[in-house]
């Protein structure tokens, strides 16, 4: 068995130098300067996102000869043209449609090769801050480096792409979960933080209520698939491109016609699907800026380029800051540890004990261990890969 | 019949006097060997070098796979592993970060390093064939030859039956929608591989441009999304690769219609005539594409294939080498089972064939997801003795899925974990048994690999798990060996056997596996339960040891029992079914006995009399399951602490 337990990225950091790379997709221009102070919602930089022209074979379409097939177009150059309308068409028995696979301008027909060319609009596109900082560097023409004092938490999966908001505490302790009838208006526009559990109707309560996103330690898998109208189990079938995913989004997405939540609304789960409460470290961390803006972002993925749900909080003071780096907390003899395994998440314990060499564990498998302590005194043997050090 | 036809006689299996003589004298020629296999949770190492005048297998080490960030370079868990094996064997095999390579006078270094990987996601496949009962189980027996994962099908007697001429099939307005409508389905979950099957050699082409038309179709968007990401600095699924492996006679016209869009790439026809099949050339492109598109893509594989000799192997196809070679070598039927995190395999080799199902989708950690949604949580809550809820069977398994690197914490999570890998294995091999006719595969070695398996904490476990998920019939011997992997050297060894098979033999014969014991399977049709609630006799045994004891057991219709006998034991049995039942091809009734010098071999587990028929038959009534698989955990020794009392 492995001697070597990397800790990837610690989970809760806290008073780091955060540093973001804010980039836009495509070159543009860059509005901020460098030492500028910049909010969240600031746009870093923007540009327009100019399609090429597609390419429709419309003689081939037709099967017909491209001189044959001039005779038959429907639409003229400059004509504006639906995804899926008619550019030519073959009457009679065979008959046959060529039809634009985008939407945009029809912008001409070539009698030489057959095809014609399809314009799509351009789009505006741009980048926000995300982060409350200051602009270090400039990114020529792309974007900008911000950086700010904060604390980070890394989720263990999430919902929604990046947000925003003020953070209000809904619950008193880490074990409690957001009760539906107790919540109001007070929610709106707010990043709100939950204990445990959270179930689809306080997801739902929360979304119409204005809400923009939610922080709790677990969920039932089957609460979020209700939330996120799952057909099934196979709605949960990963390695499957579609939705415009990678196919190893987590939890997999709906397609978009079948979409139940908006894209917008951030949820980030830090222990896991069931009941568990969240790790009192984790909650402590978040609740104590109750009222403060933090930003989050709920993406995840779990292979090809992983990637957990952030939650960052801006802190104020710009002293006694470490680099993220600087922070490796490791598994060592008295080191407060956060249970991974199953049963036990969001629970903290202490190792008092680091034996040397694979051990037999409660389960019977043979691997590297730790005893650990818990709140209550009771005493367990746990495989290391199911502990992660916390400072 | 004479069950002396179990041809075991030897716990280890016998090197053949060729091998024997090479691998002497690979001992001058060859020093020490790194083979690592990267899988895509953990990373392994092993060590082979000269030991004495033997050359051997020296120790293994294993650390976590670093395919994703923050280090995004599988390097790095190949060279922590490396550095585990230092650890273990006192031996200098890195200096200043590098390999130390050739090996040195003091013994240092090494003179060979070799790899095999799983760690890449497997390719996404469509199958378009014409007809489902015919093309299609043929184009799914070729993709099951590498990890691919199939999205979707596409077959043409689905929904245009009713289409009987050329004009209907190609112009008509209901074939045009359900043009539509095909496509619409590729493109929802858009496949890196088309693999094109149907028609016999000389028959109509115009299905087969049916189907390249909706594989063109949606090439063309995929192109075209792919082509609108990409500005935008987003990734989307490019064209396909088509594999066309249908009647030959259609290729130029269906090339004419797929080239503009997508690569073709044609192989021989699946199916050249009705009753035959050739899915090898299918089989063979699919895993070339595999080393191709996916090998490459591995984190840090630029660094990694500069340090190997040779090519990165996938890891099925070295596992599969294994059982060929055991097949081709000693005669042994095998079938080699590799439960893993991504992926379940099965490699079948018998004197009549040779096939592997690869599930890349299918695993006991990133592949869960997809494993209860294909099989479904009662099939998986089945195999389990305690209650638990589907909810919570749920919940566990996304966990699992989303934190797959952690090991079971209690005997309950392990049980858990057992009973999700039998499932995965039933998934392998109900596709292996529809390749099949719906028969059951002959073999009398049973192999288990793959994590799980190997670090089972009671060698029982995973007997059980292997009987109880691919329930062997046992035709003809009547009995099967099983065997576990604990050093998982199979693909090693079978990438070691590129370079020097003489020396992988030798160390496969003596460093390889772990000897479960010998099951001896009786079948036969009884009620479980008859009045009364005591179940008949289905089988009277008595063991002969060498070397002196014997024991005689009757096992009741519907139980199993095992009776101890070590690794290094042998001993004669004498096999009495009663009226009605029978041991592997023998007659209902029948006894059979070894022949002197055929006795049977024991293993950490021993023999095992498997009575409880076949298919198994689970009760309904999830009390009378659940006191069904005590019963059955218990006679293996398998059952979680928890469960005992």
């Amino acid at each position: 068995m492995s001697i070597y337990y990397p800790i990837p990225q610690p989970t809760i950091a806290t008073n780091i130098l955060l540093r973001r790379d804010r980039r836009l997709p495509v070159p543009g221009e860059v509005l901020v300067r460098a030492g500028a102070r910049v909010e969240p919602g600031d746009v870093v930089a923007q540009s327009m996102l100019t399609s090429e022209p597609v390419v429709v074979n419309i003689a081939a379409d037709l099967d017909l000869s491209p001189q044959a097939t001039a005779r038959r177009l429907l639409v003229s150059p400059g004509a504006q043209v639906e995804r899926g309308g008619t550019l030519a068409q073959r009457a009679g028995r065979g008959s046959r449609v060529s039809r634009s696979p985008v939407a945009g301008t029809f912008s001409g027909y070539d009698p030489a090769t057959g095809t014609g060319q399809i314009v799509a609009p351009s789009e505006p596109v741009s980048v926000t801050a995300h982060l409350k900082g200051i602009v270090t560097d400039v990114i020529p023409y792309y974007g900008a480096t911000i950086e700010t004092p904060a604390n980070l938490v890394r989720g263990i999966f999430g919902l929604g792409g990046e947000r925003h908001g003020v953070m209000k505490v809904l619950v008193t302790s880490a074990d409690e979960s957001i009760a539906p009838d107790r919540l109001d208006a007070r929610v709106a526009y707010s990043i709100v933080l939950g204990g445990s559990e959270i179930t689809a109707d306080a997801l739902r309560k929360l979304i119409e209520l204005g809400a923009r996103g939610v922080i709790t330690g677990s969920i039932r898998a089957s609460e979020l698939s209700d939330f996120l109208g799952y057909a099934g189990l196979d709605s949960w079938r990963m390695g499957v491109v579609r939705a415009e995913s990678k196919g190893w989004d987590f939890p997999p997405p709906t397609p978009s016609s079948e979409r139940a939540v908006p894209p917008d609304f951030v949820l980030i789960i830090t222990e896991g699907f069931g009941t568990a409460p969240m790790c009192r470290r984790v909650f402590e961390t978040i609740a104590a800026y109750d009222g403060q803006e933090i930003a989050v972002d709920g993406s995840t993925r779990l292979r090809g380029g992983l990637s957990r749900p952030e939650i960052i909080i801006p802190l104020a003071r710009t002293t006694a800051v470490r680099r993220p780096g600087e922070i490796s907390p490791r598994l060592a003899m008295g080191s407060q540890v956060r249970l991974l395994a199953q049963g036990y998440l969001g629970q903290t314990a202490q190792i008092v004990e680091l034996p040397t060499g694979p051990r037999s564990s409660q389960s019977g498998v043979v691997a590297q261990v730790a005893d650990v302590q818990m709140a209550d005194g009771q005493k367990m043997r746990v495989p290391l890969v199911d502990l992660e050090a916390i400072e | 019949m004479n069950i002396g036809k179990i041809e075991n006689t030897n716990p280890r299996l016998k090197v053949p006097p060729e091998a024997e003589t090479e691998a002497s004298a690979t001992v001058a020629t060859v020093g020490a060997t790194l083979a690592v296999d990267i899988g895509s949770l953990n990373t392994r190492a092993a060590l082979f070098d000269v030991v004495g005048d033997e050359y051997r297998f020296v120790a293994r080490a294993s650390a976590l796979t670093t395919a994703e960030s923050p280090y995004s370079d599988v390097t790095a868990g190949v060279y922590n592993a490396v550095r585990d094996l230092e650890a273990i064997t006192g031996r200098k095999l890195t200096e200043d970060n590098r390999l130390l390579v050739p090996q040195r006078d003091d013994g240092s270094g090494i003179d060979l390093f070799i790899a095999t990987a799983s760690a890449a996601p497997a390719l996404r496949v469509t199958i378009a064939a014409v007809s489902s009962d015919i093309s299609e189980p043929s184009a799914l027996q070729a993709v099951g030859g590498t990890y691919t994962h199939v999205v979707s099908h596409i077959t043409l007697d689905e929904g245009i039956k009713a289409l009987s001429t050329d004009y209907d099939l190609l112009l008509s307005s209901a074939a045009a929608a359900w043009l539509q409508e095909q496509t619409d389905k590729l493109l929802a979950v858009p496949p890196e591989v088309v693999l094109i099957a149907g028609g016999i050699e000389g028959g109509p082409t115009v299905p087969l441009l049916r189907l390249a038309k909706v594989v063109a179709d949606a090439a063309q968007e995929q192109a075209h999304r792919a082509e609108l990401a990409a500005r935008t600095n987003k990734q989307a699924p490019g064209p396909p690769i088509a594999i066309y492996a249908g009647n030959s006679l259609a290729l130029p016209q269906v090339a004419r219609v797929l080239t503009p869009v997508a690569e073709v790439r044609a192989v021989p026809n699946l199916r050249p005539g009705l009753t035959t099949e050739q899915t090898s050339p299918a089989e063979e492109m699919l895993a070339n594409l595999y080393r191709e598109k996916r090998v490459p893509q591995i984190p840090g594989y630029p660094v990694l294939s500069r340090w190997v000799e040779g090519a990165i192997a996938p890891t099925a196809e070295s596992t599969r080498l294994i059982a060929r070679f055991l097949q081709a070598h000693y005669g042994r039927e095998t079938l080699i089972a590799d439960v893993g995190a991504s992926a379940t395999s099965l490699f079948l080799a018998n004197r009549d064939t040779e096939v592997p199902v690869v599930r890349g989708e299918i695993g006991v950690a990133y592949g869960l997801a997809n494993l209860l949604a294909e099989r479904g949580l009662a099939n998986v809550l089945r195999w389990l003795p305690f209650s638990l809820s589907e909810e919570d069977l749920t919940n566990w398994a996304l966990n699992k899925l989303i934190r797959p690197a952690g090991l079971p914490l209690t005997a309950r999570d392990l049980a858990i974990e057992h009973a999700l890998a039998c499932e995965a294995l039933g998934a392998a091999y109900d596709v292996m048994k529809r390749g099949n006719a719906g028969e059951d595969s002959r073999y009398d070695l049973l192999i288990g690999t793959g994590g799980l398996l190997a670090y089972c904490p009671r060698p029982g476990q995973a007997a059980r798990i292997l009987l109880d998920a691919l329930q062997p019939t046992a035709e003809g011997l009547g009995s099967v060996e099983l065997a576990i992997d604990t050093t998982m050297l199979l693909p090693a060894l079978g990438n070691l056997a590129h370079h020097n098979l003489a020396a992988a033999s030798y160390i496969f014969d003596r460093d390889c596996l772990m000897w479960l014991g010998t099951a001896i399977v009786v079948q036969g049709d009884a009620p479980v339960a008859t009045v009364g609630g005591e179940p008949p006799t289905a089988v009277t045994v008595t063991m002969e040891r060498k070397g002196g004891g014997t024991d005689t057991i009757d096992v009741p219709y519907g139980q199993i029992r095992v009776v101890p006998l070590r690794p290094d034991q042998r001993a004669a049995l004498n096999i009495k079914p009663s009226a009605g039942f029978r041991v592997g091809s023998g007659e209902p009734g029948k006894s059979l006995k070894t022949e002197p010098g055929q006795e049977i071999k024991g293993g950490l587990v021993g023999l095992i009399v498997d009575a409880r028929g076949r298919p198994l038959t689970l009760a309904e009534d999830i009390d009378m399951r659940q006191a069904q698989m005590k019963r059955w955990w218990g006679a293996f020794d398998a059952l979680p602490v928890s469960e005992k009392t």
